[in-house]
């Protein structure tokens, strides 16, 4: 293997006497082009300026440990066997979120899995970490308290969701900022006017699922 | 919360933007796995150098209801091509077996991310080596060069 087991992130971004200068603050053209020359450092930096969106992705899509895992690893072998065919390395966060979806739904095809009932597993983690964490009862913990629920609720919701929706929804609201629809209607082979209405249509979905009603409550739906 | 402030943002467009950032917080928080990063990295040492990606012109997977049953596991077959050759791959619960046309003898390399086998094939171009688990991919020495599957994942 070409690079150490015990590499962190704060290690590397340290790591500045290193004759490599690239670090996650370097643009996407540069650090694939060095890629491709072979600068392990440069596929370093990639790794951790994408990693959490691919991983975002594959969450959204399944709530399968075991498929979400092997996505997430297809993705990155995706994007070494691709490199050299990424003509716009600006775009790498809606390719990777694209590409993530797609493993994800063509594992669960390929193994015949269906997706878990949702009631089983995605709030047990953070249930789970909400009984094991401190028990001081300040305000501070209150509101993070307030905030997990937010969350589970909101994924229990979404986990509902049918899986075109979970991809459409995942392309179109997970990069920071949103995938323009030009290039999500690319990567989704879909036509460009019909996520417009695809991303409302699943949007009021959400907002219709039983776990979703107080929430739109408070938000004045 | 990014909500639309313009005046003329329906009281529903409002609500679809904070659903928007209320499902990106809601997925923002999961610690990656630190196998997962590492694999991410590794992942480097598979690039494609030198070597041409084959197009894959059959994929069981793709072409048949494949899992209805639970049987998706147990057979797996694909077909590449590139470089002149055309090459046929069968995965089973037991052997992965290969065929590559025109006839003759390759060498040849079997690769999933824990083990690399090489391999020459017969004079009718086939060789079987024992089961893997995916994703793996089949390398091929042709005289046109080398050939390499992309990664069959499901």
């Amino acid at each position: 293997m070409v690079i150490a087991s015990n590499t962190t992130a704060s290690a590397y971004c340290r790591d500045v006497t290193d004759e490599s200068a690239f670090s996650t603050a370097s643009p996407f053209t540069a650090l694939v082009e060095a890629s491709l020359a072979g600068d392990a450092k440069a596929w370093q930096a990639l790794v951790r300026k994408l990693e959490r969106v691919v991983w975002k992705a594959v969450n959204m899509m399944t709530i399968d440990d075991e498929v979400r895992k092997d996505a997430f690893a297809a993705t990155w072998l995706r994007l070494v066997e691709r490199l050299g065919t990424i003509r716009e390395p600006d775009k790498l966060p809606g390719w990777l979120t694209t590409t993530a979806t797609n493993e994800v739904r063509q594992i669960l095809r390929n193994r015949g899995r269906q997706q878990i009932p949702v009631d089983f597993s995605a709030p047990h983690d953070i249930f789970a970490s909400l009984l094991s964490s401190s028990g001081d009862a300040d305000g501070e913990h209150d509101r993070e308290l307030v905030r997990s629920e937010v969350r589970g609720t909101v994924r229990r919701a979404f986990n509902t969701l049918d899986e075109e929706c979970r991809e459409i929804l995942t392309v179109l609201v997970l990069a920071d900022p949103p995938t323009p629809y030009r290039e999500a209607s690319d990567l989704l082979h879909r036509p460009i006017g019909s996520l417009g209405p695809s991303r409302q249509r699943c949007l009021e979905k959400l907002r219709n699922t039983p776990a979703m009603q107080s929430w739109v409550g408070e938000h004045g739906g | 919360m990014s909500t639309v402030d313009e005046p003329g943002a329906s009281p529903s467009d409002r609500l679809n933007d904070a659903l928007v950032s209320a499902v990106n917080d809601a997925f923002e928080t999961d610690p990656i796995p630190r196998d997962l990063t590492q694999f991410a990295l590794d992942a480097f040492a598979w690039r494609v150098i030198d070597e041409e990606l084959a197009a894959i012109t059959y994929d069981s997977a793709t072409t048949e209801l494949v899992g209805i049953r639970g049987t998706a596991s147990q057979r797996h077959s694909f077909r590449f091509e590139g470089r002149g050759v055309a090459v046929s791959v069968s995965l089973s619960g037991i052997s992965v077996v290969v065929s590559v046309e025109p006839a003759g003898r390759y060498s040849c390399r079997i690769e999933s991310p824990s083990s690399v086998t090489d391999t020459v094939s017969d004079d009718e171009g086939q060789f079987v080596v024992d089961h893997r688990p995916l994703p793996v991919r089949v390398v091929v020495e042709t005289p046109a060069g080398r050939l390499v599957s992309p990664w069959i994942i499901g």
